[in-house]
């Protein structure tokens, strides 16, 4: 989003890059690290609601994901990755949260509350895109969360290989093969929708 | 391989389909909020930690154990209890002076059979009979009744 050149000084009046906005940011400039967080607010919602399949929990984790980025500003290094490492701060978040429910749910198993129960498939039924979307969006959010992040990250947020390899700590063929994955197991699930055989 | 194609294109479109999801209104100034309370529990959490810590000790030194000496009527009873004690034991003591030394034997239907070691030692002759003192006729049972005191 950011190229090399948007990192250099602009001329008064124009947008304020992400590097002067994290300078401002580390010398404890609240309204500069406003200004980052309402630039990059909207990425790390719909990512991670579309992780988490649940929207009040996702909002929580994205206010987490900004507040343990502010706390750990000096350990970034602006260099046009920004969205990237946000991710990576937020995907963490998710994969504690999901680990914290799993415990739960093992314990209180009608207690927890799954999103994913509340949707009853319905092959007979015409597919409509709302319900399609329903079914979608079920489909990911059952899907572990190594193929379920490179699958949001580049199919919904559109972040290129090596964004996704920089977020999830791996190597551009690993962020590949789990997206081939992904998919298959996508397709698989919503076969009665996507009209004719499994993959 | 037509058929994969198809659904590789219907799910691509039905991703990116799905409507996105913007962060609520005041989103920023939330998360600025969250940082200002997340910059402040070193100072905040000793606090209460402090009040707690002064309510335990204000709860030791206020209870009975680190009290002031207890007040003067709390003294003159027990002085009074003290007495009362002693007069007891006094009574005991002349009680056991008193008391006669017996051996008891055994108890019939209403009737204790009791050895009274005084009487004994009283009627016993100064140089030691050839005979014991049960042939001699000289143990002789003092018969009680049942409930009388020695």
């Amino acid at each position: 989003m950011y190229a090399e050149t948007d990192l250099l000084a602009e001329p008064a009046g124009c947008a304020t890059t992400d590097r002067e906005l994290l300078e401002r940011s580390r010398a404890r400039d609240e309204a500069a690290f406003r200004a980052l967080v309402e630039r990059h607010q909207d990425l790390v919602v719909n990512y991670t609601a579309r992780m988490l399949g649940c929207r009040s929990r996702a909002e929580d984790v994205a206010q987490e994901t900004f507040v343990r980025f502010y706390r750990h500003l000096d350990r970034y290094h602006e260099q046009g990755n920004l969205r990237a490492y946000l991710l990576r701060i937020a995907t963490n978040l998710v994969r504690s949260r999901e680990r914290h429910r799993r415990r739960w749910r093992l314990l209180l198993p009608t207690v927890i509350d799954d999103a994913a129960r509340r949707f009853e498939p319905s092959p007979q039924t015409q597919m409509l895109a709302a319900e399609a979307h329903r079914q979608l969006l079920d489909a990911i959010r059952r899907l572990d969360l190594r193929y379920r992040a490179p699958l949001v990250m580049r199919e919904i947020e559109g972040l290129a290989y090596r964004e996704i390899g920089l977020a999830l700590g791996v190597s551009e063929g690993t962020v590949k093969s789990r997206l081939h994955r992904a998919r298959a197991l996508i397709k698989r699930a919503l076969t009665p929708y996507l009209g004719g055989n499994p993959t | 391989m037509s058929h994969h194609h198809d659904t590789d294109r219907q799910l691509d479109d039905l991703l990116r389909s799905l409507p996105r999801i913007a962060a609520p209104p005041g989103f920023a100034a939330r998360a600025s909020r969250s940082i200002r309370t997340a910059a402040r529990p070193r100072i905040r959490l000793w606090l209460p930690v402090a009040t707690a810590a002064a309510a335990i000790i204000a709860a030791i030194l206020a209870s009975p154990v680190l009290r002031d000496p207890p007040p003067r009527r709390d003294i003159a009873a027990l002085d009074e209890e003290y007495r009362r004690l002693a007069a007891e034991l006094e009574a005991l003591e002349t009680l056991r002076a008193s008391a006669r030394p017996v051996v008891y034997l055994g108890s019939g239907a209403q009737t204790d059979f009791v050895l009274d070691l005084d009487r004994l030692a009283r009627r016993r002759p100064a140089r030691a009979p050839r005979q014991s003192p049960m042939q001699a006729g000289r143990a002789l049972p003092v018969r009680f009744e049942k409930g009388d005191q020695p």
